[in-house]
């Protein structure tokens, strides 16, 4: 039987159906997990795509490893997913900083969308400015926003994917959100936002 | 700067994701057919062992079998069990004695 990324089976079913030896199983997977990690990474190791795409894989990899040992009902899959892709990215950024290495490249270009030339600048200079604060901020901090606020992950996910309470991650996210806003506030004038001195 | 700025910001952020490329994709799937197939061949034949009911209802010719002179044994039982006169009772008639072994003196009497 084939599946896709909008069936209704769940994530658990197909992978106790890739366990038992269904291809389609495996592809279904791969088109529901692969895009959200690796989008996940891309946005933890600062947009280094390389590095985030072998975060990625090595994700799917264990995924596929630990898949005949599954046990419905424990854990999401993709909260799974996000836990490996997490540990993985904190290896990475630590032997980074020990390399005394900083990979910051561009963030994606925005896709073209009907605006004009200007509004795109500006959306790819806002999104680059993003970039550049998210990876100002401390590892946790980093990790709470862009799953709150970019992957769109509640909160008690959040908290079963870095193995901490609920209020913990409301905690973090709001003083991600806070130190982000005192990040960028010296870009306004840059991203378009000089009307917010004068708003408050 | 404002929140609802910030908020703007990452909402730009989600919506420009970016996509896996065909050859990241075609990876992750070779290492899923990979791992399928070591793992379907690693997996151990399971031979379970029938259990006693199991065997027995064998011995005796089935499980329908065994249902059957279970059901036998269980009445055999119970008739044997009951008192005479709840057998009585049961069939309205008062036997007073039963010779099981009649006597054979008529049969062996001479003349």
């Amino acid at each position: 039987m084939a599946f896709d990324a909008d069936s209704d089976t769940s994530d658990e079913a197909l992978m106790v159906l890739y366990a038992n030896g269904d291809r389609h199983a495996a592809l279904a997977l791969t088109q529901r997990v692969l895009p959200r990690i690796l989008a996940y990474a891309a946005r933890m190791l600062g947009g280094d795509r390389a590095e985030a795409e072998d975060v990625a894989q090595e994700t799917m990899l264990r995924l596929w490893r630990v898949a005949p040992d599954w046990r419905r009902g424990e854990t999401k899959v993709t909260t799974w997913a996000y836990r490996v892709a997490t540990n993985l990215c904190i290896d990475r950024q630590r032997s980074v900083r020990r390399r005394g290495q900083v990979a910051l490249e561009a963030a994606p270009e925005p896709e073209d969308s009907g605006q004009s030339a200007d509004a795109r600048l500006q959306e790819a200079a806002r999104l680059r400015a993003l970039e550049s604060a998210l990876a100002e901020l401390p590892d946790r901090q980093r990790q709470a926003v862009v799953l709150r606020h970019i992957e769109g992950l509640t909160n008690p996910e959040i908290a079963a994917v870095m193995e901490i309470g609920v209020e913990a991650v409301e905690s973090l996210t709001a003083r991600g959100k806070r130190a982000l806003a005192a990040l960028l506030s010296g870009q306004r004038g840059a991203l378009g936002y000089e009307d917010d001195r004068d708003a408050g | 700067m404002q929140d609802d700025r910030i908020d703007d910001l990452l909402t730009l952020a989600a919506r420009e994701r970016p996509l896996p490329s065909e050859a990241l994709i075609d990876r992750v799937l070779a290492d899923a057919l990979r791992q399928q197939q070591q793992q379907v061949a690693k997996a151990p034949v399971r031979r379970t062992r029938p259990g006693l009911l199991s065997r027995l209802a064998a011995g005796f010719g089935g499980g329908p079998a065994l249902a059957g002179l279970c059901s036998a044994l269980i009445l055999g039982v119970t008739v044997g069990y009951l008192d005479p006169t709840s057998l009585d009772y049961l069939t309205g008639t008062t036997i007073d004695a039963v010779d099981l072994f009649p006597t054979v003196d008529a049969m062996l009497t001479e003349g």
